[in-house]
């Protein structure tokens, strides 16, 4: 099988936000670039299914503009076999995002796509589910492990869900969108990022997968949210349970 | 002009979160209410589902599975919005609500909205973002409107005596893509439901010193509440995933949050910060978590929690 991975390119997440001034959006200064963390996850158990011989070929695919580029060659320095750029804006939407991946999926024979289950810049999670409900093809959200069964031509699933964690079991093609806890990515050692540094990197434009860039959404504005209330510094344990009675907090004799 | 509302029919409490759904619904167009559940026990919970005020009807939809595959629920919900012109199809943004509706869009070409925090109109919604530091305002122009929704967020309408007609709808396809084999069994029983506790005490990763989790789920257990954690103490294998509070776990809501030993990493906060009591027992007065908290004691939580129990005990 051919494992297609979708990495997005997002401003570190430990640099602080801001909004700008005319609430059209956010800065964020002096923030490097980063592959979105969960998406690292995703490469990593691809790169681990190829290392099994379970899959063949390992793609690792972004959607944005020449700038992402560094991150798709550390993608090679992991162990990718490929990298490509579908050409378009930074901050392009999860529905045109998604409908350039299913048909870059369809176009390359790709078999899986593992994705991460949310970009922590916006939070909207929904880049690999849309892409599966777009292609028909099954689906996994949130694993937290995943191997293959040669004998049944199965992945099985471990996938956090509110209520515990639940065994899946996919049959392919299909998608699967992964949780931070799924494994731990390793790191492109240096001799690897030098020679990622001379590979070249495939480049395909929305036009030449038949797609375009709209999206139904218009983002209006953004504001920061209400700022909570000044804490206060309890003295001691009698103070702080005073409080919390004056709540309705009480324990019960167990 | 209709919604269509999608129940988890395994939530341990689907009428409360139900009743949310449907107040948060109010806030769209003024058509009727469907609420559809699908799955091998969707006849058991649609009887307490009929007693939501303010909808039309409970959709019944079987399924052989108790755990419907994704697959076959998308299936069913996008015949479903169909068949009765839906305009607006809503789920919880819990995992079961987040796992599915953006499947269903994906079906129907359409973009949806995820993790609603409120409806400004029928086709423009806040939602957060970066962890919650940022609020944004976006409108869509999608039909039908595909959301999930922060239950915690909206008001609950009422239950009632009488209960709207359950109407058996057709069944939902098996189309054979994925099958669960369940939950994998749990030693986290009696730990509380994060969705619906009043009080949730979260631990932290330091507790690992301390010899872990016990004082966490001491204290929730006498306050009657749910145990929580932040991820580093998940990873350090004091509690299961699924207890992970955050942009990444859950994002929750009680009246009464109470983190011990949690520093409260920008990631940690966002699943938190619309609690309605921030306390924070840290032996570090500078952690973020005591900085933000509504009510912050800077003390060692070995000490603190049994003389706290002691303290809201009775008599």
């Amino acid at each position: 099988m051919i494992v297609l991975v979708a990495i997005k390119q997002i401003p570190d997440p430990l640099v602080p936000v801001r909004v700008k001034a005319d609430g059209s959006g956010v800065e964020i200064h002096d923030a490097r670039p980063v592959a979105n963390p969960v998406d690292d996850n995703a490469l990593e158990a691809a790169l681990r299914l190829r290392e099994s011989g379970a899959a063949q070929g390992v793609i690792a695919v972004c959607v944005g503009p020449p700038e992402w580029e560094g991150t798709l060659r550390t993608a090679l320095a992991m162990g990718a076999d490929r990298g490509i750029r579908i050409d378009a804006p930074d901050a392009l939407d999860p529905w045109p995002v998604a409908r350039l991946l299913a048909a870059l999926a369809v176009r390359e024979g790709v078999s899986l796509i593992l994705a991460g289950r949310q970009a922590v810049d916006r939070d909207q999670g929904m880049v690999g589910l849309l892409v599966a409900g777009l292609l028909g093809w099954g689906q996994v959200a949130f694993a937290s492990g995943l191997e293959w069964e040669e004998e049944t031509g199965r992945c099985r699933v471990l996938r956090v869900v509110d209520g515990g964690q639940e065994v899946v079991t996919l049959r392919l093609p299909g998608v699967i969108t992964v949780d931070p806890r799924l494994n731990t990515p390793r790191y492109a050692s240096l001799p690897a990022i030098m020679r990622a540094r001379g590979k070249s990197l495939e480049s395909v434009s929305p036009g030449e997968l038949g797609e375009n860039l709209s999206s139904d959404l218009e983002w209006l504005s953004v504001f920061l949210p209400a700022a909570r209330k000044p804490g206060v510094r309890v003295g001691d344990v009698a103070e702080l349970a005073a409080c919390l009675r004056a709540l309705g907090v009480v324990a019960c004799r167990s | 002009m209709s919604v269509l509302i999608v129940i988890d029919p395994n939530d341990p409490d689907p009428v409360a979160v139900a009743a949310r759904l449907v107040g948060a619904s109010r806030g769209l167009a003024g058509g009727a209410v469907i609420l559809l559940v699908v799955g091998a026990n969707s006849r058991e919970v649609a009887g307490g589902l009929a007693r939501i005020e303010g909808i039309r009807e409970v959709m019944c939809s079987h399924h052989p599975a108790l755990r419907v595959p994704p697959e076959d629920l998308a299936q069913r919900v996008v015949e479903a919005a169909e068949e009765e012109g839906c305009d607006h199809l809503v789920a919880s943004a819990g995992s079961f609500g987040a796992e599915l509706m953006p499947r269903v869009a994906g079906m129907l070409r359409v973009s949806p909205v995820t993790g609603v925090v409120e409806t400004r109109d029928a086709e423009t919604f806040v939602r957060a973002m970066h962890a919650g530091r940022v609020m944004a305002v976006v409108r869509t122009r999608a039909r039908p409107v595909v959301l999930t929704v922060q239950p915690w967020a909206f008001a609950p309408v009422p239950v009632g005596e009488v209960a709207v007609t359950v109407r058996q709808g057709p069944e939902a396809p098996t189309l054979g893509w994925s099958e669960s084999a369940g939950l994998l069994p749990s030693h986290d029983q009696g730990n509380g439901e994060l969705s619906t506790a009043r009080v949730v005490v979260a631990g932290g990763a330091g507790l690992e010193k301390g010899g872990g989790f016990a004082p966490v789920e001491r204290l929730a257990r006498v306050l009657g509440g749910a145990v929580g954690a932040s991820r580093g103490a998940v990873d350090a294998g004091l509690a299961p995933a699924e207890r992970q509070i955050g942009q990444t776990g859950r994002i929750i809501a009680p009246e009464v949050y109470i983190a011990l030993g949690i520093s409260g990493a920008v990631q940690h906060l966002a699943g938190v910060k619309e609690a309605g009591c921030l306390v924070s027992i840290n032996t570090d007065p500078q952690a973020p978590m005591a900085l933000v908290a509504d009510l912050a004691l800077t003390g060692d939580l070995h000490a603190v929690v049994p003389s706290l129990i002691e303290l809201l005990t009775d008599g």
